[in-house]
């Protein structure tokens, strides 16, 4: 089987493309391959690198030049910058809430206003994170309100 | 929030306290000292009350996220710092001339500090619960 990479535009989406004669297992095996990438991000805990769900990530923080996942109970260190996970995922409901935090929008039990003039979201787990003013308008937009 | 856009944000309020002050200065000029003569000068008194009202908001400048004990910490000095810089430009202006008025006029500035506060919350609820239903829509 031929392999052919296409590199496109970031505006682009991703898309892997199959062409066979018939869907054997070969193929089959090449799909489960796929769907298992999609939608994963790789994550270091020391020596040891785990495949981790998006769906299964509270938030992701940038601290000192490095960019940690959290989890319900973990964290996972993961090798990209902020800002790529933000364009990467922004469709997966992942949302910039401020400088340094990257949260799941599918994990915030509720937004509550906050002292200190921003908002704070309770998290499923019981986490806060803070949600900066000049992001508001932006998710107010993402949730067409 | 990067210098810039602080120094953006800050004009902005700058300008709207300006237009405030004329707005008032001419309701309550015309209500009641209609037979009042300004002259050129006049001009300028909105443009430094509008000064002396944005610059002490330069405290809450942090080019990192403020915690919230931080963010306290630097409301009750901006509200020190705003209560001397406005009772200074009383005094310079001589409108504040005794004690008295000058405790009241402080007791008013405190006043209408907790009030935009207070209002401030009430909005901001009202985004939160907007936003709660939000993701409510989209969690489901």
């Amino acid at each position: 089987m031929k392999v052919r990479i296409e590199t496109i535009n970031k505006t682009e989406e991703e898309l892997v493309l199959i062409r066979c004669y018939k869907v054997n297992d070969e193929v089959t095996e090449l799909v489960d391959f796929v769907r298992a990438r999609d939608g994963m991000v790789s994550g270091y805990d020391n020596t040891q690198i785990f495949q981790i769900a998006l769906r299964d990530i509270y938030y992701f923080e940038g601290v000192d030049n490095k960019v940690y996942a959290y989890l319900k109970n973990s964290v996972y260190e993961i090798k990209s910058k902020l800002y790529e996970l933000e364009e990467d995922y922004h469709k997966r409901k992942f949302f910039r809430c401020s400088k340094s935090i990257l949260v799941n929008l599918l994990k915030i039990e509720c937004v509550k206003p906050a002292l200190n003039g921003r908002f704070t979201a309770k998290l499923l787990n019981g986490e806060q994170v803070i949600i900066s003013r000049q992001y508001v308008p932006e998710l107010k937009k993402i949730l067409q309100i | 929030m990067s210098f810039m856009s602080f120094v953006k944000k800050n004009l902005i309020d700058y300008f709207i306290i300006v237009t405030g002050v004329n707005i008032a200065i001419a309701v309550l000029g015309m209500n009641y000292k209609p037979e009042e003569l300004l002259g050129y000068d006049a001009f300028f008194s909105p443009l430094i009350l509008g000064a002396v009202a944005v610059l002490p908001s330069f405290v809450f400048y942090s080019r990192r996220e403020l915690s919230l004990r931080q963010m306290l910490i630097r409301r009750v000095i901006h509200l020190i710092v705003l209560e001397l810089t406005l009772v200074g430009f009383g005094y310079i202006a001589g409108l504040l001339t005794g004690l008295n008025i000058t405790i009241s006029f402080v007791l008013i500035v405190f006043a209408v500090y907790v009030f935009t506060l207070i209002i401030r919350w009430i909005i901001d609820s009202k985004t939160a619960l907007e936003i709660n239903l939000g993701l409510k829509r989209i969690q489901e």
